[in-house]
């Protein structure tokens, strides 16, 4: 058969910065040793010009101590043979200008990509329940042909109409930057800017301007209050020197609001604020391959998410969105008959390496973002011990009362819902409508199969562009969806999804729009209202961060501990909602103590990792955050790193140690609240400043 | 080598008022300390194979009469400090007050000064640390000994419902206590007191760790005791505490923690200190150590956040129950007696009898057992003793004894160790430190 070619990852995550500099994302998973010899984890950003060269700690920020933009990097596989189950048979390879396909020599690589935000013409993340009050639901919100409220509706004189569809929300609500392309025979910068014309790939393969394309900021339509600078731009791309691999980077991390008589709405919401805006973005990455004899081919295309910060790269979601998406594409895709066909089954030999060992070791790396006491410490350390020739029962007498069992979205009254129950496992927040967070049904299964001693130690691996697609899911948040970080409970949606995997599409794409660029209209918006959960409307540019909060910045404030929602009765414990991602506490560099004797570096004490000025507070349940969110807007910058000590050379010709992960890079003088050692409870009493500003 | 003060004869004490303790006396009819019990040279020990779970009354009942029992002055000392620590079962050194260096945090073990579950260092106010130390009596001795239990492989085989025995009369005991070290200028004339030694403090490794090999000549005061103990029908065992009545105030009901909780000043509590400065362990965070004058900064200050282990409203009759033997008690006992100066803070137990079963984490009030069965914690739901468990008093996930004394699984707390099965006896952390002990000792041979 004919080549074929797809792009990798299928989904890849930018990240802001309010740097020009940038690094390259993750190309390994954190949670997976990648170097045995070091002991270094996987999980870290790349640093520019290099193939896989993991940054340090000097990486994180650039001279003028600005926060490096985390850039995506999008590589082209052709592949021979068709694809009919996952893995597949055929690892395909990744290509490059001058190499021969199917006989044919390859000329130039077009690559197009298309950011938007449209965050303000969507729904908000929560809905009202039937009592009138304001609940996170997720998916379940878009259930029955329901959706939650809009953004920004009529009455807050944003917009003339909640109807997602008018013509006036889509081009002024809407962050539209329109295409880019850049080829790889004639590199130059695309930026996604507001001072640059659109361009697009055409029929004949060529780069051609669109200048009718309405592109859309946020000035152009109104009088902004831009505390961090006008948002004028989505990033930019460009191609890697000698690989023709793209290079997508994003915003700058700004949030900007709508002024009416000359001042900005308050920032008062965690996730919904109508009438700000952020710089994320989202759209697809398309590349078309032309030959030296004229002939051309579209390759599967990708997309490219720019999100939040990445505070700790190596630290292992427990639930990444990668076990949602597969748990979806299991469950209701038959990505993998063999684990689920109608049901699961029984007989399935889990993998250790693949299926159980991330999970232990999500386990073990959650210490360095939380105030877990020492003997908690000690369990989840035992948990990253266990290895193949153990015995499961011998290292986890009580599997069912250790594992919270998963339940489905939105069924926290089924039949033996362990949702409630918060002394399993995983100890943290749970998703819409469950107290506590648990793994899916998918990594459930799974693990029950070790448990039964049905698992191999490892099994046919991934091809490369596989191993990319999963890669970069796995470094980003699962499991509890409200909305997130990276991406949101729409990953369990099959609509979001190009369905017929067993073709030239294969798994994980995202079922997008078709855009003709050519019939762009500068006077009227080119973006429809998209995708929606639980419909068919297919997927186009901003479509994906939109259910994300607006901005991300109050979100990311908020969720540092809870109570859990629903709150089991009497509880007043407080639950991480983002151990992994969101670090609430940190082991400062600076606290570390240096043994002469032993020549390795000792932890010192725990501090809030956002902490200072605006932080402090006696109430638990707002430690370790700013009391206005206003504030962490102005100071997400000054935010530390989290890197393990291999990463962080010392004075004494060696580093921090492969047992240490550290924060690095922080911007903030002073120690902040004391941390105490998990369990902190929510106290009464807490006021709100009444001088937050915006 | 240890050396034990006679116990103090106090005159007269100067009872500071806290709304805690010897009132209601006219209550006393509802819980009364028997007469029988008195003198407190003459308690009898309680029978624990004739308990009849009869009313709430009897468990302070039994909680006080084994205070009493065990502080009962034998060849000059009360009587507690006769019995071995958990770790005289393996042939280890028994060193007085010093904690063990070899055994990670995270086991409490005998003379620790980490409190449990949150390696919290409670500091007193000349910058001390308080030191705990644990016991356990011959029926807990014996039943491990000849259960051949300091094998680890017969814990792993035995069957997971075995249960404290009551041998006799006496059911299985384990005891806590906490000690303050007394500086020249501390009063201390109304508290038990001795001489003992303790390990010093040092910084290693970036932690606050003790050194076995220096010690130091001390006077300590017991500031605060456990007494978990069998009785028919209760192998989860009553977990009943006492304190000095001096250690710390209660927190007023409704109290927020920019409000200051007593204008008295206390042991553990200077007066005017906010309930938010109230129980900070600093343990993590920013606490250090003067290895020369062994001093830790900063002190703690401790409040009890729940008057007699309950909120406000919840099982008032318990309340009433253990404010009227604590009277009736404080009226019978010997007016120069230094025991009148303890109280019992509270008690729980299950409200089901033998009703204790493999794999219950006891994380709330009432739950639905492993085998399906109702059961529900009654008495003082909200037990700590505020020199025992200082910083876990508020947080509803560590609030009573049975939220870390339970009968779930449990992880080592080294690497090289393997964890502990569910099994009914796990209720007792001398016996989880044991199981983990033992297997250290194998190793090390």
């Amino acid at each position: 058969m004919m080549s074929y070619f797809r792009v990798h990852p299928s989904i890849n995550f930018a990240r802001v910065g309010n740097s020009e500099d940038y690094y390259i994302a993750p190309e390994t998973a954190a949670g997976e040793v990648v170097d045995k010899s070091t002991g270094l984890f996987g999980g870290l950003p790349i640093q520019p010009g290099t193939e896989n060269t993991a940054i340090t700690e000097d990486d994180f920020r650039d001279a003028n101590q600005a926060v490096k933009r985390q850039a995506a990097r999008f590589r082209l596989f052709a592949y021979q043979e068709d694809q009919t189950k996952y893995p597949s048979d055929d690892p395909g390879r990744e290509i490059k200008v001058g190499d021969t396909v199917d006989g044919k020599v390859i000329k130039d690589i077009i690559w197009q990509v298309h950011l938007a935000n449209k965050k303000n013409n969507n729904f908000t993340i929560t809905s009202i329940n039937d009592e009138g009050k304001k609940v996170e639901e997720g998916i379940v919100a878009y259930e029955d042909n329901n959706t939650p409220p809009v953004r920004n509706p009529k009455s807050t004189g944003y917009a003339d109409s909640d109807d997602l569809n008018d013509p006036c929300r889509r081009t002024k609500l809407v962050i539209d930057a329109g295409p880019r392309a850049v080829s790889v025979s004639s590199p130059s910068v695309a930026k996604f800017d507001n001072s640059t014309t659109p361009n697009y790939v055409n029929d004949s393969g060529k780069i051609t301007p669109q200048p009718n394309y309405p592109t859309s900021f946020p000035d152009e339509h109104f009088s902004m209050f831009n505390p961090l600078g006008a948002i004028d731009t989505l990033g930019e791309m460009f191609i890697e020197n000698n690989t023709g691999r793209l290079i997508v980077a994003g915003g700058y991390g700004r949030a900007s609001a709508i002024e009416t008589d000359g001042k900005p709405p308050k920032l008062t919401g965690a996730i919904d604020n109508d009438g700000w805006f952020d710089d994320t973005s989202d759209g697809p990455v398309c590349a078309t391959i032309v030959f030296e004899d004229g002939s051309m081919s579209e390759a599967v295309h990708g997309w490219v998410v720019c999100t939040d910060p990445g505070y700790a790269p190596q630290t292992r979601n427990v639930v990444s969105t990668w076990d949602d998406v597969y748990d979806t594409w299991i469950q209701q895709l038959h990505l993998q008959p063999q684990i689920f066909n109608q049901g699961f089954q029984s007989d399935y030999q889990a993998q250790f390496d693949q299926d159980v060992l991330p999970v232990f070791h999500a386990a073990f790396l959650q210490r360095w973002n939380t105030n877990l006491p020492q003997r908690a410490i000690n369990g989840h350390e035992f948990m990253a011990t266990i290895t193949p020739s153990d015995d499961p029962k011998a290292k986890l007498p009580s599997f069912k009362q250790l594992i919270r069992k998963p339940s489905p979205p939105g069924t926290s009254d089924a039949p033996d819902n362990e949702d409630g129950e918060g002394y399993k496992m995983p100890l943290a927040l749970g998703d819409a409508m469950k107290s506590f967070l648990s793994v899916t049904e998918t990594q459930y299964f799974l693990l029950s199969q070790w448990y039964d001693n049905k698992f191999v130690d490892s099994n046919a691996p991934l091809g490369r562009g596989e191993k990319l697609d999963q890669d970069a899911l796995q470094n980003c948040l699962g499991g509890r969806y409200s909305p997130g970080i990276d991406l949101t409970f729409i990953v369990r949606d099959v609509n979001l999804y190009s369905q017929n995997w067993q073709s030239e599409i294969g798994p994980f794409r995202i079922n997008k729009q078709e855009l003709l660029y050519a019939k762009a209209n500068k006077n009227s918006p080119f973006l429809e209202v998209g995708y929606i959960p639980l419909r068919n409307a297919k997927v186009e540019p901003g479509d994906l961060c939109k259910f994300m909060s607006q901005p991300w910045h109050t979100d990311y404030n908020s969720c540092a501990t809870h109570t859990p929602d629903p709150n089991p009765e009497g509880n007043n414990t407080l639950y991480w909602s983002w151990p992994a991602q969101r670090p609430v506490t940190v082991y400062p560099k600076s606290e570390c103590t240096y043994n002469h004797e032993s020549k390795t570096w000792n932890l010192g004490g725990l501090l809030f990792s956002v902490r200072g000025e605006g932080t402090e507070t006696p109430y638990p349940q707002q430690q370790g955050r700013y009391q206005c969110y206003f504030d962490f807007v102005e100071n997400w910058h000054k935010v530390g790193f989290i890197i393990q000590g291999t990463q962080v050379s010392d004075e004494h010709g060696n580093n921090y140690g492969s047992n240490n992960f550290i924060e690095v890079s922080s911007l903030f003088d002073t120690d902040g609240d004391t941390v105490q050692v998990w369990p902190t409870a929510k106290e009464l009493g807490y006021k709100k400043p009444d001088n937050c500003g915006p | 080598m240890i050396s034990y003060q006679p116990l103090k004869k106090i005159t007269q004490l100067s009872v500071i008022t806290t709304g805690l303790l010897f009132t209601h006396a006219s209550f006393a009819d509802q819980c009364p300390a028997l007469e029988e019990w008195f003198p407190h040279s003459q308690t009898p020990r309680p029978n624990d194979a004739a308990f009849s779970s009869s009313s709430n009354c009897e468990f302070h009942q039994w909680s006080w009469q084994m205070f009493l029992w065990l502080t009962q002055e034998e060849d000059g000392m009360p009587r507690f400090l006769s019995f071995n620590s958990p770790q005289s079962l393996l042939g280890m050194e028994h060193r007085g007050f010093l904690p063990r260096m070899t055994k990670s945090p995270g086991t409490e073990s005998f003379d620790e000064y980490l409190q449990a579950g949150t390696d919290g260092i409670f500091v007193d106010h000349n910058g001390k640390a308080v030191y705990y130390s644990q016991y356990i009596n011959s029926t807990f001795e014996n039943f491990i000994t000849s259960n051949q239990l300091t094998d680890p492989a017969n814990v792993r085989s035995m069957d997971p419902t075995t249960a404290f025995p009551i041998d006799g009369t006496k059911g299985a005991l384990e005891l806590k206590a906490s000690w303050k070290i007394v500086d020249s200028d501390d009063e201390v004339s109304d508290m038990f007191t001795m001489e003992t030694t303790v390990a010093k403090l040092e910084n290693k490794n970036g932690k606050i760790v003790i050194n076995p090999d220096k010690s130091k000549s001390v006077t300590v005061a017991l500031v605060g005791f456990h007494i978990g103990g069998i009785v028919e029908g209760h192998p989860e065992m009553i977990w009943a505490t006492f304190e000095h009545k001096r250690n710390a105030p209660d927190v007023p009901h409704g109290t927020t923690l920019g409000q200051v909780v007593s204008t008295d000043d206390y042991t553990f509590y200077t007066a005017g200190t906010k309930l938010g400065d109230c129980n900070v362990n600093a343990a993590a965070s920013n606490l250090t150590l003067n290895q020369r004058k062994q001093t830790l900064s900063p002190i703690t200050q401790a409040c009890r956040q729940y008057a007699f282990g309950n909120a406000k409203g919840v099982n008032t009759s318990n309340t009433e129950s253990i404010q009227t033997i604590n009277a009736s008690v404080y009226s019978q006992l010997d007016s120069s007696s230094v025991w009148r100066n303890y109280f019992e803070v509270g008690a729980i137990w299950f409200l089901e009898q033998n009703a204790l079963e493999p794999g219950m984490n006891l994380a709330t009030d009432s739950f639905t057992a492993p085998s399906g069965r109702s059961v529900n914690l009654t008495g003082s739901l909200k037990l700590s003793n505020a020199t025992i468990e200082t910083f876990t008093q508020r947080q509803t996930t560590m609030d009573n004894c049975f939220r870390c004394h339970n009968t779930a699984q449990e992880f080592p707390p080294k690497m090289t160790l393997e964890p502990l099965p569910a099994t009914n006896l796990n209720i007792s952390h001398a016996f989880q430190n044991i199981y983990f002990w033992s297997q250290e000792n194998q190793n090390n041979n």
